[in-house]
């Protein structure tokens, strides 16, 4: 029996307190839930109202252990929807940004009308996507990479734009060509910025994905809360909604880690 | 490295308005030579360095290095700027061996790789730096900062090494310091040094001859020659000798003793 | 975490004293967008001559000219119908993020209990809820379910933006005040409220955008009213002009709110 090197077993009373220090931190959060579904239980016993308009809490747990392959499969295909998209509708926008960057021209004649786009509501052009792409995967990849073409497009322009002109002359005054300029100063330079519209991105992609769904109604989340509705179970809805809350929050902590990892070296400058 | 310049004129024309930055501003700097050019803020001290880099080109007139006529980046100099401009994703050592990785990918690589990360430790520690080898630029305080920024310029050996104030931003007592080990560095890798500053006893402490120049648009008042014996040691900066030559620098800018604003020509 | 995305508005267009010779820049900041526009115009037409497209598929420039030409007025009525929910959505989310921004910068035990949840929110692709809005809310009524679909999207950029504005006072500033013996009421007042308006104003930017994405989203979903409702209709008769049409009065208005708040921003925030 080894012990002395199992840092789980040997510090019990290390972690235990963090732990219960956490739970204390969070006190008024954790009553804030505690108390939203004590009144959802109280609703439910004195209410009188019917299952379809609110479910009990105990339906909807069951919901979520009875269909869980159900919604791990859904889940998958939003994800995978999402990423297909995000590659997509990021790599696009990567690369008209460099492009609108290096030409004056496209700057003064297409940023007007990127921005103006940008604007308009993505869900808008989805009866026109639907015209153009029929009802298949390919739909809900081109609505989350348009969201997420213009924000890693008008991000990294942004980011390029605003290098710190001396870090170039630096690098002119080693007689750097500008390609290789581009690769080791401005994009890395650019990072920060773009990073924000990658986090952002990934987020928008994941609503567009689900907005689309919702329409299309062939597969993913979208999909579930659309069939449950159409079949009346609330218990479902809610089970749904709770499954897309967490991966929403995921998505988010995922472009969050992706961010942290890239830029790691941006953040938190050291005063002098 | 020599440099000569010839008749130098530099406009800048922007949307809104026309700025005459330099006129008429010739110089021969000798080989081997710690020459500082000092004047008022604004008055193209900056834009003489990037003249001479090859990083703009003059209005009119022409800069020579050892010779031969500057028209663009060369490639060999070694430039520090006001601020650190380190490369904040890139670790210290990184960020040293960046001018080596540029060299390397252009195939001009003087040496190899290993050479370099040696010429790298070397420099890293004669800068006192040795134990943020492998920190991140946010890491270190600005004047550390800046003596990377030093031991970047240095590490392909440059013949010619341009600097922009490069202490401007620190606090007088690490100022001493930076220049105490510049001189340090200076010795022991002879090599031509054009030093811009505002700070006169900075000018005069490091200086073979200081170069004063005017308001804008920019012209070279004259000259002080700093005969002061090398190596330089902080004790100097007490001698008599060595305020004489900062009341004289004063005198040719136009501060101190009432003296008028010189002429443009003071031979 | 929303501000930093609207930065990436293009450079500021402030007005410059016109220099001769110089102006040939300013026109083509004009020019270059409009030959821009006449290009793909061009190109739309070329394409469906060379591809012989369909007009379901891609309609000719010329059919939606006639579109915006004959229908405008009926595009413009609908258009204003949205509007009407985007604006009531967009005043009452705004409200509501706004006081929520306030109550939880000031007041410790409401930060900790709702906050984490705010954000978590913020991330979750709120699509997802309309199912289970419309059966607690129903259709109709005021405010009907989309209203309250876009002052859920306008609500959180503003919550984020006030609380951004209001903490971020100088404490110097809080210090001067309280050594003047100023009150939290007078601090609040005179100092974080004042200091906090830029923010504000930039969330509003950004709740407006998202209201449209609101009201838009359930128009579609949902059909009933609207200019959203109207390019579904038009989809069900494959009346593919019509949809591009609408998405052009979409991007006008769009833009116009957009650029009407910018412009009260730039008068409001002129010491900034």
């Amino acid at each position: 029996m080894v012990l002395r090197s199992d840092p789980a077993l040997r510090a019990p009373t290390a972690w235990l307190p963090a732990v219960l220090r956490g739970l204390w931190n969070a006190k008024e959060l954790i009553l804030t839930l505690f108390a939203a579904v004590l009144v959802w239980i109280l609703l439910v016993e004195f209410g009188d109202f019917h299952p379809i308009v609110l479910p009990t809490p105990a339906a909807v747990v069951g919901a979520l252990v009875g269909d869980w392959s159900i919604l791990a499969r859904e889940t998958l295909w939003s994800f995978y929807e999402m990423l297909l998209g995000f590659t997509l509708g990021g790599s696009l926008g990567f690369l008209l940004a460099i492009g609108i960057f290096y030409s004056p021209f496209l700057h003064r004649a297409v940023y007007p009308f990127v921005f103006g786009f940008r604007v308009v509501p993505k869900v808008a052009f989805l009866p026109l996507f639907l015209v153009w792409f029929g009802i298949g995967l390919t739909v809900k990849v081109v609505m989350a990479g348009t969201a997420v073409f213009f924000l890693v497009l008008v991000q990294t322009l942004l980011g390029l734009m605003t290098v710190d002109p001396s870090l170039v002359e630096f690098g002119k005054s080693l007689k750097m060509k500008e390609a290789s300029l581009l690769r080791r100063i401005r994009i890395p330079a650019a990072l920060p910025a773009m990073m924000v519209g990658v986090k952002m991105g990934i987020t928008y992609a994941l609503t567009n994905v689900v907005v689309a769904e919702m329409v299309v109604s062939t597969n993913g989340l979208g999909f579930l809360v659309v069939r449950a509705r159409q079949q009346a179970r609330t218990d479902s809805i809610i089970a749904v909604i709770i499954v897309t809350a967490v991966v929403g929050i995921l998505v988010y902590q995922l472009g969050r880690a992706v961010e942290k990892r890239t830029t790691f070296w941006y953040f938190e400058e050291h005063s002098g | 490295m020599g440099i000569r310049l010839d008749a130098i004129s530099k406009v800048f024309e922007t949307e809104d308005l026309t700025v005459e930055a330099l006129r008429g501003v010739s110089a021969v700097v000798n080989d081997n030579e710690f020459v500082s050019i000092i004047g008022p803020s604004g008055c193209g001290k900056s834009t003489l360095l990037r003249l001479i880099s090859g990083l703009t080109p003059p209005t009119q007139g022409s800069v020579f290095l050892d010779g031969v006529e500057v028209d663009g980046p060369m490639g060999n100099i070694g430039f520090v700027f006001q601020a650190p401009t380190l490369l904040k994703w890139r670790t210290v050592f990184k960020n040293v061996m960046f001018p080596y990785e540029v060299l390397a990918s252009q195939r001009k690589a003087p040496a190899g790789k290993q050479e370099f990360e040696e010429r790298a430790r070397k420099l890293l520690k004669m800068a006192g730096i040795e134990e943020f080898t492998d920190a991140y630029p946010k890491q270190l305080s600005g004047g550390m900062q800046q003596r990377v920024s030093i031991c970047r310029a240095l590490i392909h050996d440059p013949t010619l090494l341009l600097m922009d104030e490069p202490f401007g931003a620190l606090d007088e007592f690490t100022r001493e310091r930076m220049n105490e080990e510049l001189l340090r560095i200076w010795h022991e890798t002879t090599k031509t040094v054009v030093f811009v500053t505002h700070h006169i006893p900075e000018a005069v402490f490091l200086s073979d001859r200081v170069f004063v120049m005017s308001r804008r648009p920019g012209t070279i008042l004259g000259e002080v020659t700093i005969d002061l014996p090398r190596p330089r040691t902080p004790k100097m900066r007490e001698s008599v000798e060595f305020l004489d030559r900062v009341v004289e620098t004063r005198h040719l800018i136009g501060l101190g003793s009432g003296a008028e604003l010189l002429s443009e020509d003071p031979a | 975490m929303t501000t930093d995305l609207d930065t990436a508005a293009p450079p500021s267009e402030e007005p410059v004293p016109v220099q001769p010779g110089r102006s040939v820049e300013r026109i083509r900041k004009f020019v270059d967008p409009a030959v821009f526009a006449v290009l793909i115009v061009i190109g739309w037409q070329v394409v469906i001559w060379i591809f012989d497209f369909h007009p379901v598929v891609l309609p000719p420039p010329s059919r939606v000219w006639t579109v915006l030409s004959t229908q405008g007025d009926f595009l413009v009525e609908s258009m204003l119908d949205s509007l009407r929910t985007i604006l009531w959505g967009f005043f009452y989310g705004s409200l509501l993020g706004w006081l929520a921004g306030v109550a939880i910068t000031y007041s410790p035990t409401v930060r900790k209990a709702i906050h984490p949840i705010l954000v978590s929110l913020f991330v979750v692709p709120k699509a997802i809820f309309l199912p289970l809005l419309i059966i607690w809310w129903g259709v109709g009524g005021f405010p009907d379910h989309k209203i309250v679909v876009t002052m859920l999207l306008a609500f959180f950029p503003v919550t984020e933006n006030t609380i951004a504005g209001l903490s971020g006072v100088e404490r110097e500033m809080v210090e001067l005040s309280r050594s003047l013996g100023g009150s939290s009421l007078f601090l609040f007042r005179k100092i974080a409220l004042p200091f906090s308006i830029p923010f504000v104003l930039a969330g509003l930017r950004i709740a407006m955008t998202e209201s449209f994405i609101g009201t838009l989203f359930v128009e579609i979903l949902v059909p009933n009213e609207g200019i959203g409702s109207r390019i579904v209709d038009a989809q069900d008769v494959s009346n593919t002009q019509f949809i591009i049409a609408a998405i052009l009065v979409i991007a006008i208005f769009g833009l116009a709110a957009y650029f009407l708040l910018q412009w009260i921003e730039r008068r409001l925030t002129k010491w900034y």
